[in-house]
């Protein structure tokens, strides 16, 4: 969206709520100032799963016992 | 430079090894050494809270502007900037997500670890090679 497309739904604000969104546009820039490589309120995933000791060690003995000749 | 896959407890194996390799983090006039879990599948570098506490960061929930989803959990994570020196390569500065969890390891992530670094993994031999990007 645009801020051609934005301008005429905050000129319809009323003057407290304009006031409100400078305020916070205002308080966006000041803590988006100089983050780079981050982007501001962008989502950064972490799948690995960590602390899981000791699952690697029980994933081999499962492997090793499907590997075995069960007779 | 080659490093060596290490534990964290004596009460661990081999299976339990993971690429950490040993920085010195430095933010204004302090100086901490650390173990950085090397992890090709975060897509950020992680800073744990005591660490950032240890060098004399203040937590600003103003600046906690960035979110960090996954297996440690949805949380705020507050940017936080650290010159770090690895072995004898020359300091690069590094970007973290500061997050207030107690869990949370140190972490070398995409943005901007590997960004900074050529990595590989000899997970055989137990070993991994970290080398300074190529300056094309």
């Amino acid at each position: 969206m645009t801020l051609a497309e934005l301008l005429p739904a905050i000129r319809r604000l009323p003057a407290l709520d304009k006031l409100r969104l400078i305020r916070i546009l205002a308080e966006d820039l000041d803590t988006a100032a100089d983050i780079a490589p981050f982007e501001p309120h962008k989502v950064y995933y972490l799948p690995t799963p960590y602390n899981t000791f000791g699952a690697g060690s029980a994933l081999m003995q499962a492997m090793q016992q499907t590997d075995s000749p069960t007779d | 430079m080659r490093f060596p896959y290490s534990t964290t407890d004596p009460a661990q194996d081999a299976f339990d090894s993971l690429p950490r390799l040993p920085l010195r983090l430095r933010a204004d006039s302090r100086a901490l050494d650390v173990m950085g879990l090397v992890d090709s599948g975060a897509m950020v570098n992680v800073l744990p809270y005591d660490v950032g506490l240890q060098l004399g960061v203040v937590w600003d929930e103003r600046r906690a502007n960035i979110r960090l989803a996954g297996t440690l959990g949805q949380q705020q994570a507050m940017p936080v900037f650290m010159i770090a020196e690895i072995a004898d390569f020359a300091p690069v500065r590094l970007a973290f997500a500061w997050v207030q969890s107690p869990d949370a390891p140190l972490i070398l992530g995409q943005t901007n670890f590997f960004m900074e670094f050529e990595v590989c993994f000899y997970r055989s031999s137990l070993e991994f090679e970290v080398k300074p990007k190529s300056s094309i």
